[in-house]
């Protein structure tokens, strides 16, 4: 990996207002919920939109832009820049969610309140591992699609794998009416439900019902290994084109 | 000049080779993990079974207490943590209760054990963690909807007569 791009991806965001701005909205938000004594490790549940928004810029925008094809004409390796790219955005997330942790705890301490460390300690775990996923999988999306496709894909799948699952787990119960006949198939062959529900899981999983669970990690960080592989494989053949869009 | 530019070429868009072999070596790791399920910790809360809490309840004249939750519900294992395995309020809802836990399946299996079923239609729970306490004097069942943390869950039950 290149330090010079970890960097220069870590400055973009420390420089960013946007940035700047949420990751102070989020302290303030854990500080605050931390200091009523809310459930710990609900701080993270603001989490989801930061990650999607520093995500969604990793490569895509660049296509669009005509930057890419400026980096590229240097002898930088793609995988190597693309990766780079990843850890950047995956680091800049780490930060702010130490920085929110830090603020739960610390107001915790203040207000005199447990610190639920396990519970805590685990969200914020479990919150940095699907920040690796989500930034991943955004960089395979924007591998093959230009500006802010990925985030489209992204959220697109999310949508329509839950309601694809939930709209099929609804017609299996069905034994009477339209859909009855599909209800029975449904009801003889449960795996078409359960291949649906798996693909979500293992690409928009739930936090996990231990914390720290193991297997819950690894099935994250394989999956994010998996995404960084294909995203590598997809954009090293990749023609960059000239100029902005 | 063109033989430097096509090695740069090539060089450019190699693959690098620890990144599959981390991939191969995270999926077996997955797949060997996977074969032992993390247990989680036990609740020090004595659950009872939902068709003897009533005659128990009866008998030692306490409330029950119904707590719905479901495996998908993250608050609901917030709670669990904090509220159930915690030493001090397990022995409090021990004491005081006769408590009966519920595990919402519909979302996993399409449905529900008859008793999760009949208990949540005639609680109207909507959402998960619902606590329902239902108290042995007359008078509405005493309810919680949502996880607030413990400290106020505290107060919650020691609210209860």
């Amino acid at each position: 990996m290149s330090a010079t791009v970890i960097l220069e991806t870590l400055r973009r965001h420390f420089a960013h207002i946007a940035y700047v701005a949420a990751g102070l909205l989020i302290v303030i938000i854990a500080a605050t919920m931390a200091a009523v004594d809310a459930p710990a490790g609900s701080t993270f549940q603001v989490f989801s939109l930061f990650m999607i928004i520093a995500g969604c810029q990793i490569i895509g925008p660049e296509f669009s832009s005509g930057t890419l094809q400026l980096i590229l004409s240097k002898p930088i390796h793609r995988s190597r820049y693309l990766l780079s790219r990843v850890a950047g955005v995956v680091l800049a997330l780490w930060i702010a969610i130490a920085l929110a942790y830090t603020a739960d705890v610390a107001a915790r301490a203040i207000g005199g309140h447990d610190i639920a460390w396990r519970v805590g300690g685990g969200a914020a775990v479990s919150i940095a591992a699907e920040a690796v996923l989500l930034v991943s999988l955004m960089a395979l999306f924007g591998a093959f699609t230009r500006s802010y496709m990925n985030v489209a894909l992204y959220l697109g799948g999310q949508i329509l794998l839950s309601m694809v699952a939930g709209v099929l787990q609804m017609m299996q119960r069905m034994e009477r009416g339209a859909f009855s006949a599909f209800g029975a198939f449904l009801r003889a062959h449960p795996g078409v439900v359960n291949t649906i529900r798996t693909i979500d899981q293992n690409l928009y999983p739930d936090a996990p019902r231990i914390p720290f669970d193991r297997n819950w990690l690894l099935l994250v960080f394989s999956n994010a290994a998996i995404a960084l592989l294909l995203a590598c494989v997809i954009f090293r053949r990749r023609e960059v084109p000239y100029g902005a869009d | 000049m063109a033989r430097t530019d096509l090695w740069d070429r090539f060089s450019q868009r190699a693959l690098p080779v620890w990144l599959p072999v981390a991939a191969v070596v995270l999926i077996v790791a997955r797949v060997i993990s996977s074969r032992y399920e993390v247990k989680s910790p036990v609740d020090l809360v004595r659950w009872v079974l939902p068709r003897a809490a009533e005659q128990m309840a009866r008998a030692a004249h306490k409330p029950i207490l119904y707590e719905f939750g479901a495996e998908w519900c993250g608050p609901c294992h917030v709670m669990e943590e904090e509220v159930f395995r915690d030493a001090e309020l397990a022995k409090m809802i021990n004491d005081k209760f006769v408590p009966v836990k519920l595990v919402d399946t519909r979302r996993e299996t399409g449905k529900n054990l008859p008793e999760v079923a009949t208990l949540e239609s005639r609680f109207g729970v909507r959402a998960f963690p619902t606590v329902v306490v239902v108290l042995q004097a007359e008078g509405a069942p005493r309810t919680m909807v949502g996880y607030p943390g413990k400290a106020e869950f505290e107060t919650f039950l020691r609210g209860i007569p």
